[in-house]
């Protein structure tokens, strides 16, 4: 009896959990966020930095690449969730102050850097990657918003790269100007602008009438005007004049109390660029966060750029201080600033300096929600942006999801758990290893003048609108060049180029070896050997005497102080100065 | 018969009497079944915005757990005190029957009373709350709220050897309401202020709640290992206590 009374119940009680209800459709199980291939989703449990402030909502919305909604709790939908596991999510961040061409969108978003602004670039690529801003296809690089052309006088800061710009010289020419670059498609106008009253002036510039006309026209024309200044009397008077604001801070002086209050009474921006300037005074952060172990997304031309310096090395330690200075007090006294790298500067690289910048900033004391701010809310704010730097309702949904507090740890920055771009889910491809390149010998021009690896060509400054001039020709087993080298270009130069791999972006791996040997004759002079690190068009140079004789030349590798030896994209050989005429053979690496 | 038989017929015995004493009576019955299935039915249901199972879906674990804390704490409360007071507790000590029995009777009392409120409940969401669950988490789900007892049998046998019969109820009420409520029970702990969520961590309930929350992929995210670590060392500390606590009563008397 008692039997049956306790196999009843126990059949009831299974019955009961047979007949409990089934969903019909299966369950939005959690998913691994890599899993999920679409730009709808639900992401949570996360602790919630909208670009302004840290929020309560745990869940946030995804429809088709943009935030739909936050929710407190996990919402009812049939959204596939995607386990956020209480990491802390922040919006793509922004970098305030690039210079992008080539792969730089591709290396901004493999860091997290969702939106890049720039401040000087070809306006033809601007306009090419200008129309991927405003959907939310899937995308492996970063939005570009952009200056295009620059705003600079005759043979100003900006005409040195051997790009050959339009300038201003008089400031009846401000309003046609600043129309011509909204027609090629800028977003907003920057100007190069040193004050007669500064200590140093670099290059020449346009003068105070002309970039009062400059602002002006770019307010009647509907956009903004920010100005590129090294120092504080240009600050003073770039502000004065009306600019939106500055893409540079400076450490000439200590900011004055009239310039901070009027720049945060009247709302103007400012983009310090530390790091940029870290790499021309102490030179030590990139060593400190980045060059120990590198983070497997920089490509070694990223890396020769992080290593690049700014030649001189002269300016004393204090300047340092004295910029970080100036940034805290524009801190505190309200001014609204914009975190940006200036990469691909020396010292800097496209995506992760605008971490390394986040962190200077937070070392300048800036308290660090505005760190955080500062390459998010801050630049949209600034600028204007209604698609990006926020978490919210409407905003594109580029996201990144960090294993720790950054309010903690600002450095977790660097390894985001995860990178969505305009709601996908972005997959960062690591650059493969650089072939690495043998010793023995390269070329012997027996039968013409290919080489065992890359490719040797003529080069000389004419393809930067210098006035040098080359040409080479294979002649009985040599390589023959004749080319003359003249000033007109900044780094006048005139030879043979030897680029080491088929791509000069990544260059050959050359750590195991020693030296470089050729043999050589020609116009007796002081000729010049050139290494390139890739991603650096700065040349590392070692000198040597040429004869009317032949003879072999050795210059060890290790000669070239700072060359990148895991990435060599180039070796260039310059005759002298004037007209000049060589011959070169048996070129080997040791 | 062996005497093994007979120990277990003592185990039966007494287990069957105190479900039996407990059932004759209505005060402690009611209350304890029908609360959570109310309060349940009231918010999880009612006020569930309509064709959303998932609200109801939240709630059945949150009033669940609530449910099941109820009779483990206060059978083993009030009645241990009452014992206490009235010398059963003494009469039953210098019986032949082990002190095991009794606590274990207890135990089963309210793992009957449990699975009760588990069947009510769970009824409830499936008919009025249009929650829909795979096999598995109506299972674990059950499976987890009875195992989830043993902390709160335990604070109620702590409190039982403690109290006396007049200060139980109370004391109890005093503790069992502020901690369903504390641990989001009663409304999903997101809604609660900053400062009470984070306090929501000392709470059993609050662990006990977000594992079955997990189930249901809706808990806050924490791992479920350390929910469970952390309920397994409240049980640990409470078991310590009350032999402590106990040996002192026995002393005593």
């Amino acid at each position: 009896m008692k039997a049956i009374v306790i196999i009843g119940t126990a059949a009831l009680l299974l019955m009961f959990f047979v007949l409990l209800p089934q969903p019909h459709a299966p369950l939005p199980a959690s998913s691994a966020a890599a899993e999920l291939d679409s730009n709808s989703f639900v992401l949570g449990p996360v602790r919630l930095f909208d670009g302004e402030q840290w929020r309560d909502e745990r869940y946030i919305e995804v429809r088709d690449g943009r935030v739909s909604q936050l929710h407190l709790a996990k919402p009812d939908s049939q959204l596939p969730l995607i386990d956020g596991n209480n990491q802390w999510l922040i919006p793509g961040l922004i970098d305030g102050h690039v210079h992008a061409w080539g792969d730089a969108l591709q290396q901004a978003l493999n860091f997290g850097v969702t939106t890049v602004l720039d401040m000087f670039g070809d306006h033809q690529f601007l306009v090419a990657q200008k129309a991927a801003r405003a959907g939310t296809e899937r995308t492996t690089q970063a939005d570009i918003y952009g200056a295009g052309t620059l705003v600079t006088a005759p043979k100003g800061h900006g005409t040195q790269y051997g790009m050959a710009i339009p300038v201003i010289d008089a400031p009846e020419q401000a309003s046609d100007f600043v129309a011509q670059r909204l027609a090629e498609g800028s977003d907003f106008i920057k100007i190069v602008y040193t004050s007669p009253k500064a200590l140093q002036r670099f290059a020449p510039s346009i003068d105070l009438a002309t970039l009062q006309a400059v602002i002006t026209a770019a307010k009647v024309q509907g956009v903004l005007a920010v100005v590129h200044i090294a120092d504080s009397p240009s600050a003073q008077e770039a502000i004065a004049a009306g600019a939106d604001g500055l893409v540079h801070s400076f450490f000439s002086a200590p900011v004055s109390a009239e310039l901070l209050q009027r720049m945060a009474a009247e709302q103007r921006f400012i983009i310090p660029t530390m790091t940029v300037m870290e790499g021309m005074i102490v030179q030590q952060i990139n060593d400190e966060l980045l060059l120990q172990a590198p983070p497997p997304q920089l490509t070694p031309a990223a890396i020769s750029s992080l290593q690049q310096r700014f030649g001189n090395g002269l300016i004393p330690k204090q300047r340092y201080q004295l910029l970080a200075r100036n940034t805290e007090q524009m801190a505190d006294a309200g001014v609204l600033l914009l975190a940006g790298s200036d990469a691909p500067n020396p010292n800097t690289a496209h995506g992760v300096s605008l971490l390394v910048e986040m962190v200077l900033l937070q070392r300048a004391a800036v308290p660090t929600l505005q760190v955080l701010q500062s390459a998010t809310s801050a630049p949209a704010k600034a600028f204007g942006l209604t698609e990006v730097g926020y978490l919210r309702s409407g905003f594109k949904a580029d996201m990144l999801l960090l294993s720790q507090d950054p309010m903690q740890q600002l450095t977790t920055l660097l390894q985001p758990a995860a990178i969505w771009k305009n709601g996908w889910r972005h997959q960062v491809k690591l650059p493969a290893a650089n072939p690495a390149i043998s010793a023995g010998l390269i070329a012997d021009f027996a039968n013409d003048v290919t080489a065992r690896s890359g490719a040797l060509a003529a080069s000389s400054d004419s393809m930067m609108q210098g006035r040098s001039s080359a040409e080479m020709r294979w002649q009985q087993g040599v390589l023959q060049i004749n080319g003359a080298t003249r000033p007109g270009f900044a780094y006048p130069w005139a030879g043979v180029a030897w680029q080491t791999a088929d791509s000069m972006e990544t260059g050959s791996n050359f750590s195991g070896i020693t030296g470089i040997q050729f043999r050589i004759r020609g116009t007796p002079g002081q000729y010049r050997l050139d290494a390139f690190s890739a991603g650096s068009f700065m040349p590392l140079s070692q000198h040597f005497a040429v004869t009317a004789d032949w003879q072999t030349i050795e210059v060890p590798l290790a000669a070239f102080n700072g060359l990148n030896t895991e990435a060599v994209s180039m070796l260039l050989w310059n005759g002298p100065q004037g007209e000049f005429q060589f011959e070169l053979d048996n070129i080997k690496l040791l | 018969m062996t005497s093994g038989m007979t120990s277990l017929a003592i185990y039966q015995k007494e287990a069957w009497y105190d479900l039996v004493s407990v059932w004759r009576t209505p005060g402690f019955v009611l209350p304890a079944l029908a609360f959570p299935l109310v309060f349940y039915l009231f918010f999880g249901v009612l006020f569930s915005p309509s064709g959303s199972g998932s609200q109801a879906a939240y709630m059945l674990v949150t009033y669940s757990c609530f449910g099941i804390m109820g009779p483990a704490m206060f059978n083993f409360a009030m009645s241990i005190a009452s014992d206490r007071a009235q010398g059963w507790l003494t009469l039953k000590r210098l019986s032949p029957m082990p002190v095991s029995a009794y606590l274990l009777a207890k135990m089963a009392t309210s793992l009957v009373f449990a699975l009760l409120i588990i069947l009510l409940l769970f009824s409830a969401a499936a008919l009025f709350g249009e929650v829909r669950l795979y096999q598995h988490q109506w299972l674990g789900l059950a499976l987890l709220m009875l195992l989830g007892t043993v902390p709160f049998a335990l604070i109620g046998l702590l409190l039982g050897l403690t109290l006396s019969d007049k200060a139980a109820p109370g004391v109890v009420n005093l503790l069992y309401l502020p901690m369903a409520f504390l641990s989001g029970l009663w409304l999903p702990v997101t809604m609660l202020p900053h400062l009470m969520q984070q306090l929501a961590w000392l709470w059993p309930s609050y662990h006990l709640s977000q594992l079955g929350l997990k189930l249901l992929a809706m808990d806050q995210g924490h791992a479920a290992l350390l929910h469970l670590a952390l309920l397994l060392v409240t049980s640990a500390g409470l078991t310590l206590l009350c032999l402590l606590v106990f040996r002192r009563v026995i002393g005593a008397k």
